[in-house]
């Protein structure tokens, strides 16, 4: 037995000097301590052997493994550090993520505060009507207060009544709501997003189409309190929690009274911010004006069948690009719909 | 409205500085756009917003920022003096509805020269040029009372004035020099002759004051508002004079405006006051009175004011109030604020006037009656599908020029009627164009590798006009991404736990090998390659690949995603080499291994395509692997090999096609 012990032992060291790669290492492990190597053998072997002699035998047996197992381990480790030479110095791979639409993302976020906050989101259409798009909201026909609500005009073939007046796309995306208001009853709270249509003269500031998120809440005890309550919890949500929301009397058609609301600069911090000395995007004025409110027009409860002694609302709107252009300091609106890849990889879903 | 802290001044006496008062100004509603220093004035430019046209006049204005800093304006209203009726001309209204009132004062021997610079500086201030004297004294009377007033060189006219609509085809030069075909929108001046001016917008050249002028017409009217809109609009002007009308001008001031004329007229040009004439009456003044409730304010505004700041707040502004029954009180608003019509007005004014920043704030609990949109999260779901699949989304106009779509071949379009450019001159049907400018924008950049979505509206005209939300995916480059966008379908597919989605080989305007998308026999959409013509209208220079889908559709079948069992036994595969004649197409040979009753197949896989020496030019080999697996066991070998050998056969059975 000890001969056999001792046999084993010198192949093994024979062998183990003359190994060189990595495959031989394995071939000597399975050889010397797989299932079927000649030291196993030598296990099965020891039941012909005396108890005392089985003990002492055993003893050695697991010896002379342990020393092959921890000379074949020292082995594999030496051979993982000398392992081929690798530049870890060299670039990573450059990966491309796809990425969402900043515009997108930043009226999701606006919708998905106040969905948190108990409003539900309804898109409406695009292409509306007269009435829905100006008279329900109180702004009569051939009046200056239509003048900022320029409009593009459809020429659709279909018949016109009195009471729609002429399709157009929306200026705005209040005739959702006032769709809203029209077919259900109160506690009624809607946010509107989406795109909506102007007029206006390509510059770096105006765009023939842009998005809006506009809101409204109609229930009973709706007070200008709980309009300003609302706004600066959005404010906060969405802008962060330091911020602080000025509001201005101001005028809409639909609303009264009504506010034009000013969020303290996200830039400089409303001039706490030491280290910016002339601020460029609120002018060192500390006000940013993001969005215009008020209490719902009796007038425009009352076209769409809601009892105005027995509920109040109020209502908010605001431009999704300037909000986008404030908060990542884009400035230029044409930046949105050029479509850069350059431009739109800058962004991504936070 | 621009306006001089010196013209503000008239009116009372400020003590703050001249920011002060501007920060003042804007949180009372006036919002104060810029304000710059003039040699020794201050010059507010103010937006007034279409609801207060008395803050278009320096009067309302001053009263307003008095409010503000909480003093009184004075204000001296000329001794109007009734002078002996001027007969020499009459005066004739055709429409009362036109215009309410019109006044006339002749004045003779008036010294047209250069103005003092006190009156410079006050009409320069409020962004007004100074020409001469007699008119500069006019523009003055307007800017402070805010009634427009317009001055003829009398010895011009011929005969009566007359107050009439335009006839079709009448032509007006006006003192801007531009000649104007006028249409029965217009309402004019004229005398017995000839225009005199565009009523309430500007004067006609023909009755011009000048250094030759001796003796003068004042002019002093009430236009109605939507007359004189139309009137403007027609011939494309807008001056301080129409933009007041517009707005509405108060009645009430219109003889104060009209007598200080006449009185600086008198006092800087020498001129003598040879009486009035006046046709149509001043409509008289209803004092509006409003039955206003203490706790209605409080509730509505959500602040605690008590009844004295309520009452104090009013009284401010001018208003008689006086007490109606418990907690109710009578409000007469003043002859000078004539928008103050119903509670809400007022509830406005008190909110304005307490500060809107001392209303406190407060969260509602907010109730709701209104079901969650589905196609808005809908919309989101398949956004971050797509995202995650690797495409970028844009956003592109949804304007298109109705000439590219023609070329296109695309017809029936909801037109826009007063397109800015004729280049986006229609909704589009498709949104195909947006993408490919997408394209060839980036493209034209060297930017490559672009892989981009869009989901949108596409507009359509029928009996009705329409809209529908579409995705559109576009990727450019080799043919093999045709498959990878019928690939991100087949991933839509299991996204939304679709039905069995049928590929139709079929053509499809500007594309080729395009297939169209059907479920239930309801066409999805489709997937092409853009051909070379089309290409060529877009402008795009390599193959582009494009699939648009029914995002409606799409929702519509949508079903619900339950856990299925998966087998927990090995799949058992086996290759079949298959050549491929005369330009077969996978489908078949997939049909006949997916038909050969082996009922145990769990998928098959492309390994290889080949094409080679021994292979003919319109053939080509493949190397099909097929799984197998059963649901309660591990599959035998030989069960296998006699499926496998099962689909072989049938496959030799297609002459088309031959095992390798
Ligand atoms: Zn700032």
């Amino acid at each position: 037995m000890k001969e056999a012990l001792d046999k084993i032992n010198n192949e093994f060291q024979k062998d183990y000097e003359s190994i060189s790669t990595q495959q031989d290492l394995e071939a000597l492990k399975i050889k010397y301590l797989g299932r079927k190597s000649e030291l196993n053998g030598l296990f099965s072997n020891m039941s012909k052997l005396s108890s005392q002699d089985r003990g002492l035998f055993g003893k050695e047996i697991n010896l002379l493994k342990q020393k092959i197992t921890d000379t074949i381990n020292s082995k594999i480790l030496s051979a993982e550090k000398n392992e081929l030479f690798f530049d870890v110095t060299l670039p990573g791979t450059v990966n491309t993520f796809a990425t969402e639409h900043i515009l997108i993302t930043v009226l999701k976020q606006i919708c998905s505060t106040f969905e948190q906050l108990g409003f539900s989101v309804v898109e409406g259409t695009e292409m509306e009507d007269e009435w829905h798009n100006f008279s329900a909201l109180n702004i009569p026909l051939e009046h200056p207060s239509r003048d900022g609500f320029d409009t593009f005009y459809l020429d659709s073939g279909a018949t016109i009544t009195e009471k729609t007046g002429q399709y157009l796309l929306r200026s705005h995306t209040s005739p959702s709501q006032i769709r809203m208001m029209e077919n259900l009853t109160p506690p009624i709270a809607v946010v509107s997003p989406g795109r909506v249509y102007r007029p206006d003269e390509v510059d770096a500031t105006h765009s023939f189409m842009f998005h809006q998120v506009e809101g409204f809440v109609v229930d009973k005890n709706i007070s200008f309190a709980n309009l300003k309550g609302v706004l600066l919890k959005f404010a906060r949500t969405f802008f962060g929690p330091e911020v602080k929301l000025r509001f201005r009397p101001s005028f809409f058609p639909f609303t009264e009274p009504s506010a034009e609301v000013d969020v303290s600069c996200i830039i400089c911090g409303g001039g706490k911010n030491k280290q910016i000395k002339k601020c460029p995007v609120c002018k060192d004025s500390g006000w940013l004006e993001i969005l215009g409110c008020g209490m719902i027009h009796p007038n425009v409860l009352k076209d769409c069948k809601i009892d105005f002694k027995k509920y109040q609302g109020f209502a908010f709107g605001m431009g999704v690009e300037r909000v986008a252009m404030l908060r990542y300091g884009i400035d230029d609106i044409r930046l949105f719909f050029e479509n850069d890849k350059r431009f739109l990889e800058q962004f991504y879903v936070e | 409205m621009k306006v001089g802290l010196n013209f503000i001044k008239e009116f009372f006496k400020v003590n703050v500085t001249a920011e002060e008062l501007a920060e003042k100004l804007t949180m009372s509603g006036l919002a104060v756009e810029s304000l710059k220093k003039e040699k020794n004035d201050w010059i507010f430019d103010i937006e007034v917003t279409s609801n207060r046209y008395d803050w278009l006049s320096v009067m309302g204005i001053a009263g307003e920022a008095a409010a503000a800093l909480g003093k009184n304006v004075a204000i001296n209203y000329p001794k109007v003096v009734s002078l002996s009726k001027y007969k020499d001309k009459k005066i004739s209204i055709e429409d009362i509805k036109d215009c309410s009132v019109y006044t006339g004062r002749y004045m003779q021997n008036v010294r047209v020269g250069r103005s003092p610079g006190w009156l410079c500086e006050r009409i320069r201030g409020c962004g007004v040029k100074e020409i001469n004297t007699v008119v500069d004294i006019a523009n003055y009377c307007m800017l402070k009372w805010g009634n427009p007033l317009h001055v003829f060189d009398a010895d011009k006219i011929k005969g009566n004035i007359h107050i009439r609509r335009a006839k079709s085809g009448e032509r007006f030069f006006g003192l801007d020099e531009k000649e104007r075909r006028l249409a029965t929108d217009n309402l004019v001046i004229a005398d017995d002759e000839k225009i005199i001016a565009l009523a309430g917008v500007m004067g006609a050249e023909n009755t011009k004051v000048d250094d030759k002028t001796k003796n003068i017409f004042i002019e002093g009217a009430v236009f109605d508002p939507v007359c004189i809109r139309r009137s403007r609009r027609a011939v494309g002007i807008d001056t301080d004079s129409s933009y007041r009308f517009e707005r509405k001008v108060n009645p009430a001031y219109l003889q104060f405006a009209v007598q200080q004329t006449v009185n600086l007229l008198v006092q800087l040009c020498g001129a003598k006051d040879m009486g009035a004439c006046q046709t149509g009456r001043k409509k008289s003044i209803q004092h509006k009175k409003i039955i206003l409730e203490f706790n209605k304010v409080r509730e509505y505004l959500g602040a605690q004011l008590t009844d004295n700041i309520i009452k104090n707040i009013l009284a401010g502004l001018g208003c008689d109030v006086k007490k109606h029954s418990v907690g109710k009180i009578n409000v007469l608003v003043p002859q000078h604020r004539l928008d103050l019509l119903r509670e809400v007005d007022l509830y406005e004014e008190i909110a304005r006037f307490y500060g809107y920043d001392n209303i406190p704030t407060d969260i509602p609990v907010i109730s709701n009656t209104v079901n969650r949109e589905g196609l808005y999260h809908f919309k989101n779901k398949l956004r971050s599908l797509m995202i995650t699949l690797g495409f970028s989304e844009i956003i592109s106009y949804s304007f298109e020029d109705q000439k590219l779509l023609e070329e296109l071949g695309y017809s029936r379009f909801v037109q826009i009627s007063n397109p800015l450019r004729s280049q986006e001159n229609v909704m589009r049907p498709t949104l195909v164009t947006g993408m490919s400018k997408v394209f060839a924008y980036n493209f034209n950049r060297g930017i490559k590798n672009c892989k981009f979505f869009e989901i949108a509206d596409l507009y359509f005209r029928a009996k009705t006009i329409t809209e529908k939300p579409f995705l559109a995916v576009g990727i450019a480059g080799g043919r093999e991404e045709f498959l990878l966008l019928k690939g991100v379908f087949n991933n839509i597919v299991k996204y939304f736990n679709l039905d069995k989605i049928i590929f139709e080989n079929k053509p499809i305007n500007n594309f080729t090998n395009a297939l169209v998308l059907k479920i239930n026999g309801k066409e999805l959409g489709f997937i092409g390659k853009l051909d070379s013509s089309a290409a060529k209208i877009l402008g795009i220079s390599s193959d582009f690949f494009f699939m648009q889908i029914n995002v409606g559709l799409l929702m519509d079948i949508e079903k619900t995603k339950k856990y299925s069992k998966f087998t927990q036994f090995p799949a058992v595969s086996r290759d079949i080499s298959v050549i491929m004649k005369n330009n077969t197409q996978f489908s078949i040979v997939e049909n006949i291994i997916m038909q050969s009753g082996a009922e145990y197949i769990s998928g098959i896989e492309i390994m290889e395509f080949y094409k080679g020496d021994k292979i003919e030019d319109d053939a080509l080999a493949c190397t099909v692997r097929v799984h197998y697996c059963a649901k309660d066991r591990t599959l035998r070998s030989d069960e296998v090999d006699h499926m496998d050998n099962a689909i072989r056969d049938k496959l030799l059975q297609c002459s088309d096609l031959q095992l390798r």
